[in-house]
């Protein structure tokens, strides 16, 4: 494919961003020369930047501290760069006082929206409600956790979840030439509902494929935020001091339960998948589950796999997970999981964008992202030698409304911008992304201060959205 | 100032062992630290570094007299002008250093000073009591037998901090004054300050039975090759271990009947201020400063290094101290500098956020020279790098429940009104109560007093009597 960029006369108020995001229709988004779209990706980052910063007063801010005025080269953006703190930066005592407009006139500061700070909270008792209530008004905000349970708060809107839900199916009929008719089993790795990405755009995926009669879900009832959250306040107050050793235990009993109730799910969604071996089905969810389920499966009897037009849309890390070496060769043998068939994705919850894995092994850009490597604090852009740069890895998300679309990863990875193997000529991901804190070393640095978090035994481990 | 991913030194760095006071060099194993500083060592003979049981170690017959001498005279030639090993130490470490040359070079300008044989002996006597290292010593015990009672010398496997030369000089210190055997397990953040220490006490005299009591060698900090081999209660009676949360939770693998773990736990701390501090406006500046001493030890990366501040007074009040105490950590001081490198991006992008919530206020600069932010309760995330958390509050007693067991030191505006406040500090789990401004004092000045809540040398030492033994 070969993008036109097309511009308007002079005067014309021309919209880049619009230009840039149609690629989402072409045949193979992925498939095009940098050089080609990199005018058009600057022009439509600065129109972002002119756009977000009018309604965003972190943004406004931060753009006035470093004196960047104009988006005309990549490098621009770096000082901009935004990082999962800044969407986790809310205090957790605002929630625990429900101090709802204060939250809101935090959250307000990261949208491009306003109105979160005046609206009405009574009755509001827990994050969940105060979700709920912005839901009321129009407002879609998602949460996210990393591993450390305190999650990100942000705000989308339409237009991204449309955005979303498009790239999607662009993806599929990029990986496996197929059109969602809503005919096949599905096993969404995930509860049915919540106020996350994975249950919301991801639902419209599964609902796509799924036969309402055959759509499994790991669990029925609503993932809450106000549960994730409970686990990171006892965490609080085992630090402080303030909880009994009831409390601790009422939580062990708590997490104990909700263990068992999921291992109990995987069970039956094993058996599920083993009733419809024959069917061509569809598979959503990241690995650590995804290997859970094979095993569910095997013990429920599933031989010889599944049916080969079965599909696969996996991705996400391991998130701190432990599974054994050849997990992936597991999957493979237990449920026949296919390369060609597995849409494999790459992306940060945060920013619209997955990005999928050719035959190569390569994730690639489409022409809306752009990728930029930085040095491991995140300050420096590194140039690329013989089309190839590797550091931590950032992003901006040109399509990105509802919040600031640039953001440092805390991965580190590798971006090819010479054509991949696959061949295609955009620019590509190396398959060896890795979390910076997962690297190796560091352990005899040894020093005397520390943080409470050391005095703090987890009882809660691993309880993650 | 060095960059902050570290300066390339034009050689690759040659780390010596130290083995039973004996330099020895060689580049046998390539290192690479995390930052990916490359270093050589010579290759590790575990033989070589463990002493067996059958035999005492070289100075449990010394006198103190003669370990006291021989630390003296070490302190006196611990002079940076005079002494080529610590001159070297300087400068590899400060090429690798994310503190300033002046910053690095006055920890070692004050090293000697740990050394004062008069201060030393103190310790002893006040931490075991008279006599009970040189020998036998009589107690009396109503109605009972007469029994003796000596401190026995020890066999030690250090795991050093590296977060400044005084973690050396203590570890070293406290080592030889024990008597006992010592193994010092190098900390890659300082490879070098130790082994100068020791190769200056080899000078003095090679063959001295306290040198000869000592090695150190680094190897990756819960290698298991080497630590599941000489982690054993037939070679060391103690681990005395230093911070590290990781390398705490390796050594707790081997800990078992006859392998005791003596453990300086990682910790924070904390500054109160009383609401004197607001009498006038000269008084204000003056305390900022003492805080900003405070903070800014080592840049802020010494478990003594104020994190949190509680002030007594008003939000506007409070203001105003947080505004002086941001002008004052800009300040260059003996243990830290007036700037340093950038805020952390997620402490940065945490603090922006925080900046519109409407109940935070924030001063300062993310460019190295210091941040505080005001906020009604202590705020979510850690503070390093000069970032300091300011709370008001109504009265001094009502800080007392932010202090708990991971508290070290609490540092107190006016002097006077640490007593109000020490008791119910010690109860919520802190060890040290200083008045403001003086949190470096352990490093300093605090021989014979409690470290981490305990007498350090009565705790390294293996007790024995002798029961009816006369």
């Amino acid at each position: 494919m070969q993008p036109p960029l097309r511009r308007g006369p002079t005067g014309e108020c021309v919209n880049f961003i619009e230009q840039l995001t149609s690629f989402v229709g072409a045949d193979d988004p992925y498939d095009y020369r940098l050089s080609d779209v990199r005018e058009l990706q600057l022009a439509a980052a600065h129109q972002r930047f002119e756009r977000a910063r009018g309604a965003m007063p972190v943004l406004d801010r931060r753009a006035s501290d470093c004196g960047i005025e104009k988006i005309t080269q990549v490098r621009d953006l770096v000082p901009l760069m935004f990082s999962d703190a800044t969407y986790k930066s809310y205090p957790d005592s605002f929630i625990a006082q429900r101090k709802w407009n204060a939250l809101g006139a935090w959250l307000d500061a990261l949208s491009t929206s306003a109105g979160a700070a005046q609206l009405n909270y009574d009755g509001v008792t827990d994050i969940d409600g105060w979700i709920a209530r912005l839901a009321d008004h129009g407002h879609t905000v998602y949460v996210s956790s990393g591993t450390s349970g305190r999650c990100s708060i942000f705000q989308v809107s339409q237009a991204d979840r449309e955005m979303d839900v498009r790239g999607f199916r662009s993806a599929w009929r990029w990986k496996a030439g197929v059109q969602p008719d809503r005919s096949r089993p599905v096993f969404a790795l995930m509860p049915r509902s919540g106020a996350h990405r994975m249950m919301d755009t991801f639902g419209i995926v599964v609902r796509d494929f799924g036969r309402p009669d055959a759509t499994y879900f790991l669990s029925d009832t609503p993932l809450l935020v106000s549960e994730v959250n409970r686990m990171a306040r006892l965490s609080k107050d085992i630090a402080a001091g303030t909880a009994t050793p009831g409390d601790i235990h009422a939580a062990e009993l708590a997490v104990a339960a909700k263990q068992a109730a999921s291992r109990e799910a995987m069970r039956r969604m094993g058996e599920a998948v083993t009733r419809h071996r024959d069917e061509p089905s569809f598979f959503v969810g990241t690995w650590a589950p995804m290997f859970a389920l094979a095993q569910a499966a095997k013990t429920s009897g599933l031989v010889g796999g599944l049916h080969p037009d079965t599909l696969f849309q996996t991705g996400g890390g391991l998130k701190g997970a432990v599974l054994p070496n050849d997990y992936r060769e597991q999957i493979e043998s237990i449920l026949g999981l296919k390369p060609a068939r597995n849409l494999s994705l790459y992306g940060m919850t945060e920013l619209t964008p997955f990005m999928p894995q050719c035959a190569a092994g390569h994730y690639h850009l489409p022409p809306w992202h752009v990728a930029l490597v930085l040095d491991k604090s995140g300050e420096q852009l590194l140039a690329p030698e013989d089309g190839r740069v590797s550091g931590r890895l950032a992003f901006f998300d040109v399509s990105m409304d509802g919040h600031w679309g640039a953001l440092v990863s805390g991965d580190h990875g590798t971006l090819q911008l010479t054509p991949c193997a696959c061949g295609r000529r955009g620019p590509s991901l190396l398959h060896d992304i890795v979390r910076y804190r997962d690297l190796p070393g560091g352990d005899d640095k040894v020093s005397c201060a520390g943080t409470i978090d050391t005095y703090v035994r987890g009882v809660i481990g691993g309880e993650t959205l | 100032m060095s960059s902050l991913t570290g300066t390339v030194v034009g050689k690759v760095i040659k780390v010596p062992h130290i083995v039973h006071g004996k330099a020895v060099f060689g580049d046998a194993v390539e290192h690479r630290s995390r930052v990916g500083d490359l270093f050589l060592t010579p290759k590790l003979d575990l033989d070589a570094l463990v002493r067996p049981r059958s035999e005492p170690g070289p100075a449990f017959e010394v006198p103190l007299r003669e370990i006291l001498d021989l630390l003296g005279e070490t302190g006196r030639r611990l002079n940076l002008d005079t002494n080529p090993h610590l001159a070297e130490a300087l400068d590899l470490i400060s090429a690798s250093s994310r503190h300033s040359r002046r910053v690095v070079e006055n920890t070692y300008r004050v090293i000697g000073q740990t050394f004062e044989p008069g201060a030393l002996g103190y310790q002893v006597e006040r931490e075991l009591g008279p006599g009970v290292i040189d020998g036998w010593v009589p107690v009396y015990k109503p109605n009972a037998p007469s029994c003796q009672v000596r401190a026995f010398p020890p066999r030690l496997v250090h795991i050093m901090a590296g977060n400044g030369p005084p973690a050396a000089s203590i570890s070293i210190i406290r080592g030889a004054l024990t008597k006992g055997i010592n193994l010092l397990k190098l900390p890659s953040n300082d490879l070098f300050t130790a082994t100068a220490i020791l190769r200056t006490m080899a000078d003095i005299a090679p063959d001295h039975p306290t040198v000869r009591s000592f090695s150190a060698a680094y190897w990756r900090g819960g290698d298991e090759a080497v630590e599941r081999l000489i982690y054993r209660p037939q070679y060391f009676d103690k681990l005395v271990a230093w911070g590290g949360e990781a390398t705490i939770r390796h050594a707790l693998k081997y800990v078992g009947p006859g392998f005791e773990l003596v453990q300086f736990d990682p910790k924070v701390s904390m500054s109160m201020i009383g609401r004197e501090a607001f009498c006038d406006a000269e008084t204000l500046e003056r305390v900022a400063g003492l805080a900003a001493e405070d903070v800014n030890m080592m840049n802020q990366e010494g478990c003594a290094s104020s994190r949190h501040q509680f002030v007594e007074g008003d939000v506007k009040e409070v203001d105003r101290y947080c505004a002086a105490l941001a002008r004052q950590l800009a300040v260059d001081r003996f243990w830290g500098d007036g700037k340093i490198w950038k805020t952390p991006a997620d402490i940065r992008d945490t603090v922006e956020g925080l900046r519109f919530t409407g109940t935070h206020a924030v001063f300062g600069h993310y460019d190295g020279r210091g941040l505080v932010v005001r906020s009604n309760e202590p705020v979510d995330f850690h503070p390093i790098a000069k970032t300091v958390n300011v709370i008001p509050v109504a009265s001094l007693r009502d800080a007392v429940r932010y202090a708990s067991v991971a508290t070290q030191t609490v540092g107190i505006y006016p002097r006077e009104r640490k007593a109000e406040v020490r008791d119910a500090l010690a109860n919520a789990g802190v060890q040290r109560v200083v008045t403001l401004g003086s949190a470096i004092g352990l490093a300093t000045t605090g021989q014979g007093l409690p470290h981490d809540g305990f007498l350090p040398l009565q705790r390294l030492m293996r007790w024995v009597s002798d029961e009816e033994s006369e």
